[in-house]
């Protein structure tokens, strides 16, 4: 079976959203809904020398982290589903939602560690990134992939995206640590902190989130 | 069923329902979210539909696909051209271009005509503009009350009882005809006096250096060893290819240092190194570092000596006291006062051992390139950045060779005085539009220039103390010739892309002007807070359903824009209107729109042209045009012509890229010539060198009567009551209002997903926010000496002490009972202060932050209601 994957470079990404409102708006997600999100995570402090007038960053850094579905080799959305409407394509290890078998208990939304899956409430219904299944089968790219304006974003055969960008990391701050065998593909930003042992926050509102 | 059933049907509902309902805060989502297999799709037809907000003043343009079904827009997709390389990138669109079919179909359009139910000739009840009711009016009604009203206006008071709250430039691509109407009225009043975007850079630039919007261009740019940017946040503002063109740069093995007062999003991705400065102080910045260059003999005075006047005593213009020259003001010869490292310090914030550091590591570059936004001269007295930051360039001395740049403009690819292609002119291509009789004839960068001036009927009141000068009845400074200008506005018209009550400073005092009109009225695509001020509102077509033009905006690509869809609700084109009004009005309608519709896209495609050398200043015709295309368009006024490519193909790809080699004949180092040979090609300045002593510049600045500048860069506190040195205990924090992603200037406001990406925030630095016991997320209310706003604080520890930001263009919503603004507008806050060149001093505003306790509950900016006209289904 291949394995599908998404690569972001994390050191060209500019936090535009380009890609979040790229997917929302080709698909028509409502408020509430995404299925590419992108975080700032920020961190140190400030020390003031009221005596000179002057201050001084103590480790201050800022850097941005595109996320959608991850694709998972053991999705804990797949794993936990009572019916069976979260599935992980044998072909190509993309994980989608069949909305006809969902029955709307969110356990899903629950159980992801990267917040991928998105509840819709006016159907009851979950949702989420199935990386443009239909493009792709079409030969196209990702709608996100095709629209970063840094072109910070690639996806393909994870072997061969390993191949070309080598095996990054996926252990970054804010995301959490890899327990389902997330396969997306990470170049780390060059001031990124690793997962759980992060000095910083992510300064993203819930509501942009 | 899998999620891959999105129809038609459903996206219609999706659009209607978007369309339609008034309180709608989301998508109005298909019943079942689903995927649009656009590789079953039979009979796929896409549109071309180039953005066209004014996103970056001019240094992007960037390509949007439409798909239509069955006539209606259900995608957008981007550039997504086979090739795609730092000669010839793709033109991807960012957040704002994937999001128009949101804004076109956004329940914020403007969909009839309508009138205020209070509103009467008689009885204007001003007073309730901005809370009162609406009702739907016939076009023909709309057209009878606005023509009786400018009539009634212009017999009573002249053209000049008008304020024309839009562009007077009719001849940009942001025409509206209705000014035309206006022009042969004998001229409305435009608020266009000095500068909004440029800061107070252009009269530096022309008097020091003898030039206009001089930069690099990308490729060569990223030869530069040192990429040294003060105030860039170019994601936000030049966004497109100019921050893909930085990574490109990177990639080259250039280093990046940013000079911010928050390490923005752009210095994020880009930045190797942050230099934290209070807003508005890279003066005092920059002179720190110049005074370790002399102290240290780390510039090039070979430079100096052979090309600049004013650097010392031995080299200062005719008629000029040596003791007047920059070196000695910076040790502080005369003055006392030496300009080292710990004065600067004191003043920008940035410890002195940084500043030492910063200055060696420029000294020590091969090359430089030297970038200042048009941001760091938005303070009083501007002009002072301006000229320091040049002279810093001058003394790096590498000047007219490959790598070494100095600019406040961007990129080539973007704006440049030879751009790379153009399209032809759409509004004016017959030049036939009357002209305002009131414009001045003479102007440095954007004020009259009083010593060259001869038009005396001129009048043009400037954009920063716009409102004020309405309610007082004049506008300028007592030493004007003649003195302040009087006003006695009665009327504003908003349209012409415009939406002057969001975008000029001091809007509390503009909320009041427009409640003292007679009658205020607008022609907009969306109900914006420029409508909901007025009396009168009409619906204007939006650029998708106009279309059939040729378009250009950046200097790189020429667009084809279609028309996407006819207009919709009864939405009419700006022709239609200046047209129904002249006739009204007694007014050949021809006299106002001088050209049909098949004629602008004749213009357009007919005077476009591409450079073919630089030096030269060639330039050849763009599209070859056949007879053939001109029956179909039904054009008998031009011939076929020769071109570089056929109109036809042009049309069907739906743009024409500036295709880049290494070595083109379209770039070359600024200043290249004159440094070859300065005597036989000196540069346009009173003495033929770059002048670092600047005589023109401080009699042109200083006849304006705004500010004192030298004809040296000095720092100075430019306004007791604005910037570094003059906050108080009441207002103790610097405000600034940065680009947000989530508008280009005041557009796209409505639309909800960019809302939702981009949440209008209070952003302030961590240090403050913990003295003040606010932390991210918590309400705050802002409050400046000129109005209040309340928002939810972002707090950061990338923002230095003692800084606030919020970003620029949100729609002002008004609570009438705290006269709190819920919508974020910064220039409720906003000072009014014109600097300079009459320069609106944005940055540096004195404000205070406190947690909120009052009443008013804040919903995060998606879960807001849009503001839209009461009354109207």
């Amino acid at each position: 079976m291949a394995q599908y994957a998404f690569y972001f470079n994390a050191n060209k990404c500019t936090g535009c959203k380009t890609c979040q409102v790229a997917c929302k708006e080709t698909y028509h997600l409502p408020i509430k809904n995404l299925w590419r999100r992108v975080y700032n995570y920020v961190g140190g402090d400030w020390s003031v020398d009221e005596e000179a007038g002057t201050f001084s960053p103590n480790g201050v850094f800022g850097y941005f982290v595109s996320a959608a579905c991850n694709h998972c080799a053991a999705p804990a959305c797949v794993e936990n589903c009572p019916v069976g409407a979260m599935q992980k394509d044998p072909e190509t290890g993309i994980v989608f939602v069949d909305q006809e078998l969902c029955i709307g208990c969110q356990t899903c939304v629950n159980v992801c560690p990267y917040g991928a899956p998105s509840f819709l409430e006016e159907e009851l219904k979950s949702s989420k990134c199935d990386m443009c299944k239909a493009k792709v089968d079409a030969g196209e790219k990702p709608v996100c992939v095709a629209a970063c304006p840094m072109r910070a974003l690639d996806f393909g055969d994870r072997d061969e995206l390993i191949a070309k960008y080598g095996e990054g990391d996926i252990e970054i701050e804010p995301l959490p640590k890899n327990v389902t065998g997330a396969t997306t593909i990470i170049t780390p930003h060059r001031n990124a902190q690793k997962s759980g042992e992060g000095t910083g926050y992510c300064v993203s509102l819930p509501e942009e989130i | 069923m899998s999620q891959k059933t999105l129809s038609r049907r459903s996206f219609v509902k999706w659009a209607s329902i978007a369309g339609a309902a008034a309180s709608s805060v989301s998508f109005a989502a298909s019943p079942i979210l689903a995927m649009a297999d656009e590789a079953q799709e039979s009979a796929e037809e896409w549109k071309t539909a180039p953005c066209m907000f004014n996103c970056s003043c001019g240094s992007s343009r960037c390509l949007l696909k439409v798909r239509m079904e069955d006539g209606i827009p259900v995608a957008i997709k981007s550039d997504e051209d086979p090739e795609d390389n730092e000669y010839c990138p793709q033109r991807r669109a960012c957040a704002r271009g994937r999001s128009q079919i949101s804004n076109v179909f956004s329940p914020a359009r403007v969909k009839y005509p309508m009138k205020r139910k209070n509103w009467s000739p008689d009885a204007p009840n001003g007073e309730l503009r901005g809370i009162d009711e609406w009702e739907r009016i016939s076009w023909d009604e709309a057209l009878d009350i606005v023509a009786e009203q400018i009539k009634k206006t212009v017999d009573e008071y002249g053209s000049k009882g008008i304020l024309a709250a839009a562009y007077s430039d009719i001849g940009d691509t942001y025409f509206d005809p209705v000014i035309c109407l206006l022009n042969v009225l004998g001229g409305a009043l435009h608020h266009e006096t000095g500068t909004v975007s440029m800061g107070s850079w252009p009269a530096v630039e022309l008097y020091m250096t003898g030039g206009y919007y001089s930069n690099t261009d990308s490729l060569s740019a990223a030869k530069s060893e040192l990429h040294v940017h003060f105030g860039n946040n170019w994601v936000a503002n030049k966004s497109g290819n100019t921050p893909y063109y930085m990574d490109y740069a990177r990639e080259q093995g250039g280093k990046w240092i940013i000079i911010e007062p928050w390490l923005n999003q752009t210095a994020e991705m880009i930045a190797d190194e942050w230099i934290p400065v209070r807003p508005g102080t890279d003066t005092a910045l920059c002179l720190g570092i110049m005074y370790h260059w002399i102290e240290n003999g780390l510039y090039d005075q070979e430079f100096l000596d052979k090309y600049c006047v004013g650097f010392d005593a031995e080299h200062m213009p005719e008629g000029a006291n040596p003791e007047d020259n920059f070196k000695d003001y910076v040790l502080g010869t005369y003055d006392g006062e030496p300009k080292t490292p710990e004065w600067a310090a004191a003043i920008c914030g940035t410890p002195a051992d940084v500043i030492r550091s910063f200055a060696e590591e420029i000294a020590a570059a091969k090359t430089v390139d030297f970038f200042a936004g048009q941001s760091t001269t938005k303070i009083p007295a501007g002009e002072m950045f301006a000229q320091v930051f040049y002279t810093m360039a001058f003394m790096k001395g590498g000047l007219g060779t490959e790598g070494n740049s100095v600019a406040w403009v961007g990129r080539a690819e973007g704006i440049s005085m030879l751009p790379f292609v153009l399209a032809g002119d759409a509004s004016n291509g017959f030049q036939l539009n009357p002209l305002n009789p009131l414009t001045p004839d003479a102007s440095a960068g954007g004020i009259p220039n009083f010593l060259a001036l001869t038009n005396e009927n001129w009048d043009r009141p400037d954009y920063t103390e716009l409102w004020q000068s309405i309610l007082d009845g004049a506008y300028g400074r007592d030493c004007w010739p003649g003195g302040k200008k009087p006003m006695n506005v009665h009327q504003i018209y908003s349209g012409g892309y415009e939406n002057s009550l969001n975008s000029v400073p001091n809007a509390n005092a503009g909320i009041k002007a427009y409640r003292s009109m007679d009658f205020t009225w607008a022609l907009q695509p969306w109900f914006n807070a420029s409508c909901k001020y007025s009396d009168v509102v009409l619906p204007a077509a939006p650029w998708w359903e106009k279309g059939e033009l040729a378009w250009t905006g950046d200097s790189s690509t020429v667009y084809w824009a279609d028309r996407i869809i006819d207009p919709m609700y009864e939405a009419m084109p700006e022709s239609y209107v200046a047209e129904e009004l002249a006739k009204r009005l007694g007014i050949d309608p021809k006299l106002v729109n001088t050209m049909t519709d098949s004629e602008r896209t004749y213009c357009s495609i007919a005077g476009a042209l591409e450079l073919t050398d630089r030096s030269a200043m060639a330039f050849a015709p763009l599209f070859t045009i056949t007879q053939e295309d001109l029956d179909e368009l039904g054009i008998t006024v031009g011939g076929p012509q020769e071109g570089i490519t056929s109109f036809a193909e042009f049309k069907k790809k739906g743009y024409y890229k500036h295709q880049r080699s290494e070595g083109d004949k379209v770039a070359a180092p600024q200043f290249e010539l004159f440094r070859q040979d300065p005597e036989a090609f000196p540069v346009a300045t009173a003495s033929g060198k770059l002048e670092i002593y600047c005589k023109t510049l401080a009699d042109v600045i200083n006849a304006c009567g705004y500010s004192t500048i030298s004809p040296i860069g000095k720092w100075q506190i430019g306004d007791p009551e604005q910037g570094q040195g003059t906050q108080t205990d009441e207002y103790p924090l610097l405000l600034w209002t940065p680009h947000s992603l989530r508008r280009a200037h005041t557009v796209n406001d409505n639309v909800f997903s960019l809302r939702e990406a981009f949440p209008q925030c209070c952003f302030m630095s961590t240090y403050d926010a913990q003295k003040l016991g606010i932390e991210n997320g918590d309400t705050v209310l802002m409050t400046s000496p000129y109005g209040q706003v309340l928002r939810y604080a972002k707090v950061l520890p990338t923002v230095v002490p003692g800084a606030v930001a919020m970003q620029d263009g949100a729609w002002i919503n008004i609570d009438e009972a705290t006269g709190i603004d819920l919508g974020g507008d910064p220039n409720i806050l906003q000072a009014p202060k014109a600097s300079g060149q009459a320069s609106q001093s944005w940055t540096g505003t004195l404000v205070r932050v406190e947690k909120y306790t009052g009443d008013l509950k804040l919903m995060p900016d998606k879960e807001t209601p849009l503001v839209l006209p009461v009354g109207i289904e």
